[in-house]
């Protein structure tokens, strides 16, 4: 028994070291090598037959929202090509990493991959998502599209990596800022001040109304702004508008402390008025209808569809925390194609004609009108200005739609990330939020070390 | 030993009388064969479960320790290490040292908290009590509890206007519980928390209990032995083998916690690493950084911990049974 024991085991580990070493593709590190899905020798073939018989698959968050603009989508698209199915896979936004990392090893992972601003970092640094370089010029010679000319500034500077595109978003996220108009009303804020283009010191004024108010009412741990300093696309504006850097063009820590100091008095100044909570005590939130200000990127839709605020709030620009040099920011929500796909030309060219679809004229009305999606569209044509667009329709005459595409020149996406290699994306957009969110909130005065040796840990950690 | 040609050639000769086979010789069967022929079935009823073991389980294990030389990190980095990465882990990496404290301080104190608090909490429900079976159920009932459920709910009641601060501040006290920057503090939270659902543990012992012989109880208790003196030289020596498989797998199961991932902010780490652990720094590492090379060490050197950690507690078992 002890024998066969014994080959038993000297086999098994033979072939567990066979398999895994067989696996082994040695990719040492390369300097002019960024990260990401560096590949684009590859061809798409957009003149697709009518009669084109093929089944694709897309992945997407298991919620209704999702769900509804990817099945409007698909109605479209089918129209087109009524022998294509297109099937949906679903994740949980939790274990999005997870998930798509074990589908992808597994080789099973959809040819159309759901992504937002968090998680597309992480597709790209692993080399998920296909290098769409050569899907913009073959798209374009195909004639489905003018990049520099259909789509908005907005969408230019989405979903890029070292100015590679790696996805494409579905609508615009600009952050803005959500307010309770009985909440303000009830404060007495002086609403004229409440536009387009207001300035950060308009907003704590607001603020202080509304902290009176609450504090009238005993309402203590009821607090003004869901600030949302823990979100990139909120903390990196800050960073920048007070005139500092995460990383240099060489992809050092750029921050002074000079900077720091001024960030983290800003961040400072709205815990000490009890603007924003300095820990875990707030009761009151925008969603619940007991806050009076959120700073979001979502849809009015989203929050016109609760009972608890339906009609009681309306939306306005980021404020200008300095002048012309502030800046607000943009996420996105959008589609990456599966970097297997560019080793299967005829999927490939089935799932791009797809991604093309959801960016073309038809396909952004549909996702506006079928999928309910209010956000604004990425294409320059379907505009705040066109009143055809189904996008703002519904809203236009009771809320303030002008806000989300106000002010495109303040807009910024997290530029610094460009100057570093793609797998130290995630850790560095983790300690940037933790910096202005957390530290910068309970600990002013250890905020700019602990974030330094964050961003030191972040680029000591690859081994060597 | 396995038979060679000129030995299988004596067997044979032995097993005929000149060149005709011996109709009275029993088939002589190698030991390889004479094992397949008393275990094949067995074999076969578990060879489902071996497959998915080797597949699911021991595969994964080599797969983990070849990744754990590389620096790997999805499809950006793959080249060999050796054993830098074990190296960077003990002399270089910041947190790994206050994520190992972290885990030992949670490990050594959670596990005889729960274990005891169980034990004797498996002693009152097994007491001769009418309605008895309705305190087991009351017990019993937060483990039904989804972990989700439950990290939400004590989330709130550690918050800063919860239940447990409206209480502090009775005392004029005050704690950040699982908001703290302090390990100490987070992660006796978490024991705090543990004690909601040591009935899971109760039921485990409950059974021990109903398994030791009553007759042992009517004797001790004729010859005058009081409850005390019952419990403690009836009920603990006979439950022994019990408490030691207790103590064994909540000690593994416990180094391996990855509860905070639910409820804790910072991707389960808390605010500075105050309660990170290892399994949340393992996760953390492959699924967020997708360091799968430096996870895997991680997952090693875990491993290696527990196991020797595992090793002390059956020595430790062997010595207390040779003195007694």
């Amino acid at each position: 028994m002890k024998h066969i024991l014994r080959i038993f085991t000297i086999v098994l580990t033979v072939l567990m070291l066979c398999a895994a070493v067989v696996g082994c593709d040695y990719r040492r590190p390369n300097t002019d090598d960024e990260g990401g899905g560096l590949q684009a020798d590859y061809e798409i073939d957009f003149n697709l037959p009518v009669s084109t018989k093929a089944t694709i698959s897309v992945i997407i968050p298991d919620n209704d929202n999702e769900r509804k603009i990817i099945n409007s989508v698909i109605a479209g698209f089918q129209e087109k090509y009524p022998n294509v199915t297109v099937e949906t896979n679903f994740l949980t936004i939790d274990s999005y990493e997870q998930t798509v990392t074990k589908q992808y090893s597994a080789d099973v992972l959809a040819d159309v991959i759901w992504c937002n601003s968090q998680n597309y970092y992480f597709l790209v640094s692993n080399g998920y998502a296909l290098n769409l370089d050569n899907f913009t010029e073959d798209a374009e010679a195909a004639n489905l599209f003018n990049y520099e000319e259909d789509f908005s500034t907005e969408f230019k500077g989405m979903g890029l990596f070292n100015d590679v595109r790696y996805a494409v978003p579905r609508s615009i996220d600009s952050v803005i800022c959500f307010y309770n108009k009985e909440i303000l009303s009830a404060a007495g804020v002086d609403m004229s001040i409440v536009q387009n283009g207001w300035t950060w010191e308009d907003m704590l004024t607001v603020c202080a109304k509304v902290r009176q108010y609450y504090d009238g009412k005993g309402q203590d741990t009821y607090f003004p702004l869901d600030s949302n300093l823990t979100w990139e696309s909120v903390a990196y504006p800050v960073i920048k508008s007070l005139g500092g850097e995460v990383l240099n063009e060489d992809g050092e820590f750029a921050l002074t402390e000079e900077a720091s100091k001024d960030i983290v008095a800003f961040v400072q100044n709205l815990v000490t008025k009890r603007y924003i909570p300095s820990s875990n005590e707030q009761t009151s939130s925008f969603e619940s209808g007991t806050g009076a200000l959120l700073f979001q990127s979502t849809s009015i839709d989203n929050y016109q569809t609760r009972a608890l605020l339906k009609d009681k709030f309306d939306v306005v620009s980021f404020p200008l925390i300095n002048g012309e040099n502030s800046y607000s920011g943009m996420g996105f929500a959008g589609y990456a194609l599966n970097s297997h796909l560019k080793d299967d030309a005829d999927q490939l060219n089935v799932a791009a004609a797809f991604l093309a679809y959801l960016m073309s004229y038809d396909g952004q009305q549909r996702v506006a009108d079928e999928g309910g999606l209010t956000l604004p569209s990425i294409r320059a044509d379907l505009s705040v200005d066109n009143p055809e667009a189904n996008w703002h329709k519904k809203y236009s005459a009771t809320f303030n739609v002008e806000a989300y595409t106000w002010g495109a020149q303040y807009k910024t996406r997290e530029e610094f990330l460009d100057n570093t290699k793609a797998i130290f994306t995630s850790s560095l957009i983790s300690a940037m939020n933790k910096y202005v969110g957390s530290y910068a909130v309970r600990e002013p005065n250890n905020a700019y070390k602990y974030f330094k040796e964050e961003v030191e840990y972040v680029f000591d950690s690859v081994v060597s | 030993m396995y038979s060679t040609a000129s030995s299988r050639k004596k067997e044979k000769a032995e097993r005929t009388v000149g060149g005709v086979p011996s109709p009275a010789a029993p088939r002589q069967y190698t030991r390889l064969q004479k094992f397949w022929k008393d275990n094949r079935e067995g074999w076969m009823f578990v060879l489902p479960l071996v497959i998915g073991l080797g597949v699911f389980t021991v595969y994964p294990m080599f797969q983990s320790l070849i990744w754990s030389f590389f620096n790997y990190t999805g499809d950006t980095y793959f080249y060999p290490v050796g054993l830098n990465n074990y190296i960077s882990i003990l002399t270089k990496d910041p947190y790994f040292w206050q994520v190992f404290g972290n885990t030992c301080y949670y490990v050594f104190v959670s596990v005889p908290i729960v274990l005891v608090s169980g034990y004797l909490l498996a002693c009152l429900v097994n007491l001769p009590y009418k309605s008895i079976g309705f305190f087991r159920v009351v017990f019993y009932l937060p483990c039904v509890i989804p972990g989700i459920v439950s990290g939400i709910l004590w989330g709130d009641m550690f918050s800063t206007n919860g239940v447990f601060n409206k209480l502090l501040a009775l005392f004029g006290c005050h704690s950040d519980f699982f908001q703290s920057g302090n390990s100490f503090v987070a992660i006796s939270s978490i024991f705090l928390m543990n004690l909601w659902s040591i009935g899971g543990g109760m039921i485990l012992w409950l059974s021990a209990f109903k398994a030791i012989p009553a007759q042992l109880y009517e004797a001790a208790q004729i010859d005058g032995a009081g409850r005390f003196a019952r419990f403690w030289h009836i009920t603990i020596p006979q439950s022994a083998p019990m408490i030691f498989f207790n103590i064994v797998t909540m000690l593994i199961g416990t180094f391996q916690y990855n509860g905070t991932l639910v409820f804790a902010s910072n991707n389960g780490e808390g605010y500075r690493n105050a309660m990170n652990m290892f399994a949340v720094y393992i996760y953390n590492q492959a699924f967020r950084a997708s360091k799968w090379g430096y996870a895997s060490a991680l997952s090693w050197l875990l491993l290696i911990f527990v196991g020797i950690v595992t090793g002390i507690m059956f020595w430790l078992r062997s010595r207390i049974m040779k003195e007694d």
